[in-house]
């Protein structure tokens, strides 16, 4: 990397994250000063956002060459107050807490005090949807059955596409007005006709925003005495005089349009997983090949582009939540995962070259964010993966292996045409969808493993105290294992269907009261539709419910139903005694229930069977059920860092782990009950049926030694070659032994650059909660055999 | 019919090309001073006492060394991973121990992956009777063969027995036209000596072309198992053998064989 790209990222590594009110300040005043008069909700939002565009400070740093920053300054992260509501409780946690902290100064925290927060107190998104929720919600949500994506953030979860790429603001612009006029009055009713007046007005906001940017940077030219620097500036000047109003018609164009539309997309709402360029190398191609071919573009210049975009993500660190969720889930990753490789949408191998030299840039910035992955398609070559794979020696967790394949098959299943799912990818952890076409918001986390827990207990919950499911019989008076399995069924019906019961609740309270119009600009066919992203307006609409601790549960029934049922070696009372104590006095039967019960991961049927049914009872339960938004509920298997807090919520389990514990993340073995290696693991997560799911996650560990030579290289290449044969979705390589992750938990100040995989994402280990560290040791490193 | 193994390693990566299952028979007629796979002296099955760790405290209990195979359950072991195999190129390798000392399970078990399509190799010390040695050659794909001392008088003291049928029978081998890799351990002094080394070289230029020579350099993780098992273990002082010894080692053979690759 060259001397600017070098302190452009150092200034962005040095840069401390703080919670800058700028935003909360001026959408306060907007709704202060002007919201009451306004028409509808959709205007409100529209106005809201122009203003915040209008207002807000530009910043330029003068060494920049693709411009835009969310806040005042980079990593200064605002708030959404209109969605949830930090308290001064939570900004002085967010201040001063050990990991993952946001610096409050002393003005911030008094315009919170005294103008933020007495007009949001009650009146947030957050306040309407705990308001709209059952009391049954409530109960399992505060048990830790479930989690709420919504409940602190906006639905986002979706990917740029090709209409992003190929429309300037003007040309959509253009398209609405054409809306307008082929829809009569009698087909369009108010609601439609606003949201359209609002995709406009948002449109014109976001090119009135990059005129300030013209004008920023003109004053710079005017200062600079550097010729070289000035000549540059203007030709940035140049590139943001047309994007985003016209189609971008230069790789650096191209670059600078998207983003442009990212930071108006992060900063009309909060989505979840930010926003996303997609699938990179694909958009980028064109432009690269003609620009090359034209010696107008040089691939230093190309590289430099795209590390000086690399930086501009890993500026923009995720909005900080309220609460307990403050405490237990926190990453600055705000998941925008680059997509390479793949399918074109003819369905030819679309691994070019450019896709290497983002290989290149992904290896050279070592960046936390944004995170990146490789798509594998049957047809893309085993070159590609071996570039991949030899940044993932370099043990930074990135890039990721994502099935094509599969990822195809999917959204065939779920009624794509065959160029939208050519076109689609994983986003965020792992999430299947199809790219530029469709709203795909993940609902909550699900508890798996607490569900089988309260199964024991009849429905009742020992931590919480109180009857949280329905009365069904505990172990103890179960006769056989599958009456027990039924009455593990009807308890996950009962927990599966308040959660969708609530989403729906919840979509709707989003499509009234959280319209997103600028974001709709962008999504096929949201203008054609003249419907909001929020409210179903994009060709395809899908729900996810994310199972989590398959791992877990499945070694936990394996363990009842050999020790209790097959060979009543042990007594259900003994059992259920022996976990009520957290094994303390039981340490002869833990030791049995952990080295002596089939496990996951090891290709043994007994435990992959009860694997199969949880997986088969959760997708009947989930899929093809109606969301509000005109499509349906789906499933997939990531956890994210949910498997951490869901196991402080449950008591110990019959698979021998203690109270409390972290459960398996993904569809990954128990840690460190894989004995079997890696095919081993493989071949069990290959029985479960990817295509029916819209994502899995599955982590293995590598030590270090294993990459040492190129045969190694060309197993692994097999190996993935293999699970993805077996339709696997996702396979992510964590390369870095115990030995040196406990020594950075010992010495965490040697250890500041250590990005290790997580689960669907890549984070600082000096980042993660002592739990999760130490599970991410726990987690079995396989050696070569 | 039945076999007795200590071990079924899958994802095997070191015996032989692709992905593999090992398969780890029991019993050895040879005892090498550097042995890493001690379960294997014994014949049979034995009890040894270890601890379950679970947490801060430790569960005594009772492990098994070695477990009673049928052929029925080789097979379907060995079929499991077929995938991995068809993918890299890989199969079955039958080792131990001596896998020839249970010459009838092993030629089954090679007739039976034959009829699947599964690839084979038989890694063997070569210390076999010289029947029950052609006849498993003539079963197998690929033979991984040792090449530890040349010298008899020094092969019996570090391993107990001659080398003398270990040489007849290889000499045969290299008439045939089954595959052939030659493993040569680097055990400090004791087989890495000029001497030995020039011996070894010597042999392999007289014979036919071969694909492969891995260098297995020593190393000590064997040693917890000798004590697990009760057994004394004369190597203990001796360090891992030095990484630029196996490079040079490594040159010495480099003209020998398309692949001169260190470790297993």
């Amino acid at each position: 990397m060259n001397k600017r790209i070098q302190n452009l990222r150092q200034l962005s590594l040095d840069a401390v994250p703080a919670i800058s009110a700028e935003r909360a300040i001026l959408i306060t005043e907007y709704y202060q000063k002007y919201a009451k008069n306004q028409p509808s909700v959709a205007i409100q939002r529209a106005e809201a956002f122009r203003y915040l565009l209008k207002k807000k400070e530009i910043y330029v740093h003068e060494l920049e060459i693709i411009v835009g920053e969310r806040g005042p300054a980079p990593k200064a992260t605002p708030t959404y107050p209109e969605i949830s509501l930090h308290s001064l409780d939570d900004l002085r946690m967010l201040d001063q807490r050990e990991k993952v902290s946001f610096k409050v100064d002393k003005t911030t925290f008094e315009t919170y005090r005294n103008q933020i927060i007495p007009f949001w107190e009650g009146r947030t998104q957050r306040d309407r949807l705990f308001a709209a929720m059952s009391e049954n919600w409530i109960k399992a949500y505060q048990a830790g059955v479930f989690t709420e994506f919504q409940e602190q953030r906006a639905p986002g979860h979706t990917v740029a596409g090709k209409r992003l790429f190929s429309m300037g603001l003007l040309d959509i612009i253009e398209e609405i007005k054409q809306v307008k006029q082929n829809k009569s009055a009698s087909e369009i009713d108010q609601n439609h006709w606003q949201e359209l007046e609002a995709m406009q007005l948002v449109a014109e906001a976001m090119i009135a925003y990059a005129k300030r940017h013209v004008e920023a940077l003109e004053t710079l030219l005017q200062r600079t005495t550097d010729p070289a620097r000035g000549a540059e500036l203007e030709e940035i000047i140049e590139v943001c005089k047309r994007v985003p109003a016209h189609a971008p018609q230069t790789f650096h164009e191209m670059l600078q349009h998207y983003w442009f539309i990212h930071v108006g997309i992060i900063s009309e709402l909060n989505p979840w997983d930010s926003f996303n360029p997609g699938r990179l190398d694909q958009h980028l191609w064109p432009f690269y090949q003609k620009e090359m071919a034209a010696g107008t573009l040089s691939r230093d210049r190309a590289k430099e582009l795209l590390q000086a975009f690399w930086i501009k993500f890993n500026n923009h660190p995720a909005p900080p939540k309220v609460g307990v969720t403050a405490l237990e889930s926190n990453t600055y990753t705000d998941f925008a995962l680059i997509n390479l490789g793949g399918l074109t949408d003819k369905g030819f191998d679309a691994v070019n070259d450019l896709s290497y030299l983002i290989l290149d840039v992904i290896e050279e910035m070592r960046l936390l964010q944004p995170s990146s992955m490789v798509q594998i398609s049957k047809k893309n070559s085993d070159r590609f993966i071996k570039r991949a794979l030899q940044i993932v020696k370099t043990g930074f967790g990135q890039p990721s292996f994502f099935n094509t394949d599969a990822i195809i098959q999917q959204l065939l299943r779920q009624g794509k045409s065959i160029e939208d799912a050519r076109n689609g990818g994983a986003s965020g952890c792992v999430e299947t969808g199809a790219f530029g076409t469709e709203a795909y918001t993940l609902s909550g986390y699900f508890n798996l493993t607490k569900v089988l827990e309260l199964t024991v207990y009849g429905g009742y919950d020992p931590e919480s105290r109180q009857q949280l499911g329905p009365k069904t019989n505990p172990l103890e008076f179960c006769e056989s294992y599958e009456v027990f399995y039924q009455q593990f069924a009807r308890q996950l019906e009962w927990f599966v269907t308040i959660k969708l019961k609530g989403n729906r609740k919840i979509e709707a309270l989003f499509a009234e009261w959280m319209p997103v119009p600028f974001l709709s600009l962008f999504i096929e066919d949201c203008v054609q539709n003249a419907e909001d992203y929020n409210a179903g307006g994009a060709r395809y609409n899908t729900s996810y419910l994310q199972g989590v601790g398959l791992g877990s549960i499945t070694d936990s029934l394996a363990a009842i139903k050999k020790w209790v049922f097959d060979l009543r070696q042990v007594s259900p009372e003994q059992l259920v005694k022996a976990i009520r104590h957290d094994f303390v006095g039981f340490e002869e039967l833990r030791a049995k229930l952990v080295y002596e019960s089939p496990k996951w991961g090891n290709n043994d049927n007994e435990a992959d069977q009860q694997a199969i049914r949880v997986f088969e009872d959760f997708f009947a339960l989930v899929d093809g059920k109606p969301n509000h938004r005109k499509g349906f509920f789906r499933i997939n298997l990531l956890p994210t860092t949910s498997h951490v807090y869901f196991g402080s919520v449950t008591g110990a389990m019959p698979d021998g782990r203690l109270a409390h514990q972290p459960f398996s993340e993904g569809i990954s073995p128990v840690q460190g009950a894989d004995v079997n290696g890696p095919t081993a693991v493989l071949q069990s997560a290959g029985k479960l049926d990817h295509v029916r799911t819209g994502g899995t996650l599955l982590n293995q560990k590598f030590a270090p030694e294993f990459f040492k030579d190129e045969e190694a290289f060309q197993k692994l290449i097999q190996l993935i070659r293999t699970y993805f044969r077996l339709d696997g979705h996702h396979i992510q390589f964590n390369v870095v032994d115990a030995k040196t992750l406990r020594d950075a938990q010992k010495n965490p100040e040697q250890y500041r650059d250590l990005i290790v995989r997580v689960a669907g994402y890549s984070d600082y280990f000096n980042d993660l909660g002592t739990d999760l560290q130490n599970e991410i040791i726990a987690r079995t490193a396989h050696a070569a055999g | 019919m039945k076999a007795i193994i200590f071990d079924i390693r899958s994802f095997s990566v070191h015996d032989g090309p692709g992905i593999r299952t090992t398969f780890f028979f029991k019993s050895c007629p040879l005892r090498c001073a550097w042995c890493h796979n001690p379960e294997s002296h014994h014949p049979g099955i034995q009890k040894v006492t270890g601890t379950y760790k679970i947490g801060q405290s430790s569960v005594p209990c009772f492990k098994q060394v070695g477990e009673i195979i049928t052929l029925n359950q080789a097979i379907s072991k060995a079929e499991a991973d077929r995938l991995f195999y068809e993918e890299s190129g890989g199969g079955i390798t039958l080792s131990g121990g001596e896998p020839l000392m249970q010459a009838d399970f092993v030629i089954a078990l090679l007739e039976a992956a034959h009829q699947l399509d599964i690839h084979t190799a038989v890694d063997t010390s070569g210390y076999a009777p010289e029947s029950v040695f052609k006849e498993v050659i003539t079963k197998t794909d690929l033979v991984l063969f040792d090449l530890k001392i040349m010298e008899d008088a020094q092969h019996k003291k570090f391993t107990g027995k001659s080398n003398r049928l270990i040489l007849e029978n290889f000499k045969w081998l290299m008439r045939q036209k089954t595959e052939v890799i030659i493993r040569i351990p680097l055990i400090e002094n004791i087989t890495d000596t000029m001497q030995n080394l020039e011996a070894i070289r010597a042999v392999l230029k007289s014979t036919k072309a071969i694909p492969r020579i891995d260098l297995l350099p020593y190393h000590q993780t064997a040693y917890n198992k000798y004590k697990q098992l009760d057994l004394t273990y004369g190597l203990k002082q001796l360090p891992n053998y030095p990484i630029e010894k196996q490079q040079q080692i490594k040159t010495y053979f480099n003209d020998l064989a398309p692949v001169v690759s260190i470790g297993a």
